[in-house]
């Protein structure tokens, strides 16, 4: 979490392109009215020239004092949308029509910004494996008049990891896995003993769920599976046949995230890293991420 | 299903207020046309149907033009635009869809605001477009922050105008002022009444109607009488047998013997679209951009197109000198026509010997033979001049001044005619007269040995009432006005006048200090202060009233931020945040990033009394924000709850836990 206060410096200003047309009406009216020497209409033109200087220094004052706290993003798989989450809060005054947004990206957020803290998640499609960086973040606002906005750009360092695109291929069958273990070569049938139910907890695997007890009103349990002893599989880099990096790093992840769905106790090995068989959320991240970041040069530091 | 875009209405509203002060300008039909063309935008908003396609409006555009254009007779004056603008904006509410065609509709009103100054620069325009300037601001506020409400959106716009103010003022102040135009002046107001260089029967009787302001005239001491109050415009040398008319005037290179009577008057002349303005009797010189004529009237080089005010110093009693041979052109006759006239001033010439009894004759002439004034006089036939000296004898201050200096040249008289107003009413607030065109006036003078060019009025024989009350008074009560006619009616315009009056007065208030601020205004501020005689000086005063302008601004500014309140947000979020003030003071402030659940169980923590009142108040607000939407009655309930809500008061708990 990162934590950012607007203060003034830094902020830029810019006629948008009403703010020019307005700038031209307003010259116009200027000469009309001196070329007939008319005083009221050049009363006009100076009124709306110094109400359009008076928005300006609202626009100022909108954006300043905005606390911006950057939420870590959810890791994605390559071709999903990034979400980064901005908690926004006002220090002390209210502000107004505040657009977020990442400079790389089209995707805006407009949002009306209270004393009360809120929650706004720009998405970013993240097409690449590895750290997601979505550059700075724009916080522009056009308030009150639409004739001038003031920019601020913010480098949040905020970046969300993205996993390889899993791609299922016909590797379930056993022979393209290095299999180890006290019995090598077992199926993964083992998954197929039920065993019994126990109440659900969070980060479970939702296919699990026994919605029968559900429905029953009983609440959540999940079918307790026998967990296949002793068989532990290693998805080794090596075995797969292709040339290609970037498939071969896909078709690993879609295999762990099988063998996590099923429960698997698996294991990951790369060149220049390898995770022993675990099983569990934690391991499932831990070898997302290993893939994700495989030789990968960026790796920011992230807490 | 698309929502109704909820701007069409307050744009709408916005373009009507701009265009009220057209009603009153415009053929009714484009006023019909304009409201029902917003009718139909508006009901095609609320009722979320579909515009009507780009061709409808392609076709009606120049459909609405051709019709403007019939209706002013294909001219293509100032009022053709104004139609024509108003057609427009007519019809550019029917392709609003996007932000930009807000935009521009938001600053089509502007422009509609502006082109209304350039007819009318009166106090109330001004308020006009004071408000309308305010209400249109608010639009474009709200097209740009669409959840604010309506009135916190108009207190938003009147906040920067007010903060806008004193730049508006010191930019006006210093502007630098041309005098001239960059290019030509369409005289949006040209259709105005006033004197043309012919004098032809009819003229003046129809000005006799028009009650509009001519000019007001400021006295530097008291106002003279009403018999002297003969404001001189054109004098009419050459008479064609029908009409008189002024021809060509030098400068003057007259000597003139002044009495000692001065009169000194600073007259603001509303624009009029001619050359000339008006002077009493003989004025000493001539103002910048004017010249004083050989027949001592005052023409400018321009057409006076802005209200202009001057100060004049006029001679009151004078001896013209002697009669210059171009000044023969007041003795030219045609040579033919008018028989019986000439046989009559060729009888007086014979029996006088002196031109004053020559001019009491015609005087007494024309009050002892049944002459009568009227606005609405017999048409004239044949000899113009003989018909209404023996036949119709009825008719107005033309015929009658006429007709005498036709007499008077038959008579081997120099005489010419004289156009110009009578009179003027004092307005009691203000201690200045106001003329109107209504006291539009002819007369003659004539060139008499003792005393040069003479003033003598035929009309003030026939009806002096014209001299003393003005025109309405002189006329026979059947071609009075309506308002003097009537007894019932004649009461009301008694109470009705003063107030008439007193809006003239705040008028020339407002004309003097910011309609009629000029340059030679402007250089005077300007140096006025300056002490030292230097010109750094004036620039350093101007650059300090500039900045102090600025400072007033941005204080008025930073005092309008601090003074803010709460944002006009929904009615649940603004529930919501009073129930976190009203904790925050007396149990704890809400984390930044603390959700509601989590603060009421903390605050219940804190206080088991309390725990009942702020669990009912947080899961109301949270249904209501983060359920499925609410209904009213769950507002309503939030909001009492939250009024009613009292941290500070210790709660009996039913529940000893």
């Amino acid at each position: 979490m990162q934590a950012y206060t607007i203060r003034g410096k830094g902020i830029r200003f810019r006629p948008t392109g009403y703010g020019v047309l307005f700038g031209v009406v307003v010259a116009a009216m200027t000469l009309g009215s001196v070329n007939y020497n008319n005083n009221l209409g050049l009363l006009l033109a100076f009124l709306l020239g110094a109400m359009a200087m008076a928005s300006l220094l609202y626009t100022y004052k909108n954006i300043t004092g905005l606390q911006i706290l950057s939420m870590a993003a959810r890791p994605v798989f390559a071709g999903e949308t990034a979400v980064y989450e901005l908690q926004v809060c006002a220090e002390a005054l209210p502000n107004r029509s505040i657009l977020f947004s990442f400079k790389q990206s089209e995707e805006t957020c407009q949002d009306m910004i209270t004393r009360l803290p809120r929650r706004l998640s720009l998405r970013i499609p993240a097409d690449q494996r590895g750290w997601h960086n979505p550059g700075a973040l724009r916080v522009e606002t056009r308030y009150p008049f639409g004739l001038f906005r003031s920019i601020m750009d913010i480098s949040l360092n905020i970046h969300c990891l993205v996993y390889p695109k899993p791609i299922s291929d016909s590797f379930s069958t056993a022979q393209n896995y290095a299999l180890s273990g006290s019995e090598g070569g077992k199926e993964l049938s083992g998954m197929d003993d039920f065993k019994g139910l126990q109440p659900y907890l969070p980060g479970e695997p939702v296919e699990h769920i026994y919605w029968k007890a559900f429905s029953r009103g009983q609440g959540l349990q999940i079918k307790q599976f026998v967990e296949p002893a002793g068989t532990v599989i290693v998805f080794d880099w090596n075995s797969i046949k292709s040339a290609d990096v970037e498939h071969k790093l896909s078709r690993l992840c879609d295999a762990v995230l099988k063998a996590h769905r099923f429960n698997l106790f698996y294991g990951l090995n790369l060149p220049g890293k390898s995770i022993p068989p675990d099983v569990g959320n934690t391991h499932r991240r831990n070898c997302l991420k290993a893939l994700a970041l495989f030789q990968t040069s960026v790796s920011p530091d992230i807490s | 299903m698309k929502m109704p875009d909820k701007d069409i209405p307050a744009i709408l509203a916005a373009l009507v207020i701009a265009v009220i002060p057209y009603w009153v300008r415009l053929p009714i039909w484009i006023t019909l046309w304009c409201l029902f063309f917003w009718g139909y935008a508006f009901q095609t908003t609320c009722r979320n149907r579909q515009m009507p396609k780009p061709w409808l409006r392609q076709t009606l555009i120049p459909l609405g033009l051709l019709g403007v254009l019939f209706s002013y007779d294909w001219a293509l004056a100032g009022d053709t635009f104004v139609g024509m603008l108003a057609i427009m904006v007519s019809l550019k509410p029917l392709e609003i869809r996007t932000y930009r065609d807000k935009m521009i509709t938001v600053f089509l009103s502007y422009a509609v605001i502006l082109t209304h100054l350039l007819f009318d620069n009166s106090f109330f325009t001004a308020l006009h477009m004071l408000v309308s300037v305010c209400i249109t601001t608010a639009v474009l506020i709200h097209i740009n922050h669409t959840i604010a409400g309506v009135s916190a959106n108009l207190k938003l716009s009147a906040r920067i105008m007010i903060q806008a103010f004193p730049l508006t003022i010191a930019l006006f102040i210093l502007f630098p002022r041309i005098q001239g135009h960059f290019w030509g002046v369409f005289n949006p107001a040209a259709e105005r009444t006033g004197f043309s260089e012919r004098l032809s029967p009819g003229d003046i009787s129809s000005l006799a109607q028009d009650n509009a302001i001519a000019f007001r005239v400021d006295f530097h001491g008291d106002i003279p009488a009403p018999d002297h109050l003969y404001w001189r415009g054109i004098v009419f040398w050459y008479f064609t047998g029908q009409s008189w008319e002024r021809g060509n005037r030098a400068p003057t290179r007259q000597a003139y013997f002044p009495g000692t009577e001065t009169v000194q008057y600073t007259i603001s002349l509303e624009p009029h679209h001619k050359r000339w303005w008006f002077a009493l009797d003989l004025p000493e010189f001539a103002p910048r951009q004017v010249r004083l004529l050989d027949d001592f009237t005052l023409t400018s080089w321009r057409r006076v197109t802005v209200r202009t005010v001057y100060t004049l110093r006029s001679h009151r009693t004078y001896h013209t000198g002697p009669l210059r041979y171009w000044e023969a052109a007041a003795l030219e006759l045609p040579p033919q026509g008018n028989p019986r006239a000439r046989a009559l001033a060729q009888d007086w010439r014979r029996q006088n010997r002196e031109p004053e009894a020559i001019v009491a004759n015609a005087l007494s002439f024309l009050k002892e033979n049944g002459f009568s004034y009227t606005l609405r006089p017999t048409p004239l036939e044949g000899d113009s001049i003989d018909d209404f000296l023996f036949r119709t004898r009825n008719g107005y201050c033309e015929h009658f001044a006429s007709a005498f200096a036709f007499l008077m040249r038959a008579a081997q008289i120099p005489a010419r005619i004289v156009g110009g107003y009578l009179g003027g009413e004092r307005n009691p607030f203000g201690n200045y007269l106001i003329v109107r065109q209504s006291d539009a006036h002819a007369w003659v003078e004539v060139w008499l040995p003792k005393t040069g060019w003479t003033r003598i009025d035929p009309t003030s024989v026939i009806a002096p009432a014209r001299v003393q009350q003005g025109s309405a008074a002189a006329l026979p009560p059947a071609e009075r006005p309506i308002y003097l006619s009537s007894q019932y009616l004649a009461a009301l315009y008694r109470y009705w006048k003063p107030v008439q009056f007193a809006w003239d007065r705040a008028n020339i208030g407002w004309n003097l200090l910011v309609i009629g601020y000029s340059r030679s205004q402007q250089r005077e501020l300007l140096t006025s202060g300056d002490l030292m005689g230097a010109p750094i000086k004036r620039i350093l005063i101007g650059l300090l009233i500039l900045s102090a302008a600025i400072a007033m601004g941005v204080w008025v500014f930073f005092r309008g931020l601090r003074k803010s309140g709460p944002l006009q947000t929904d009615r649940v979020q603004r529930a919501y945040e009073v129930f976190c003030q009203k904790l925050a003071r007396t149990i704890r402030p809400r984390r930044p990033a603390q959700g509601p659940i989590d603060y009421a169980r903390q605050v219940a923590g804190q206080r088991a009394d309390l725990a009942e009142r702020v669990a009912e108040i947080t899961g109301l607000y949270v249904r209501l924000r983060y359920g499925r939407g609410g209904n009213e009655r769950d507002e309503k309930r939030l909001q009492t709850l939250v009024k009613g809500f009292k941290p500070d008061k210790i709660y009996r708990t039913n529940h000893p836990n």
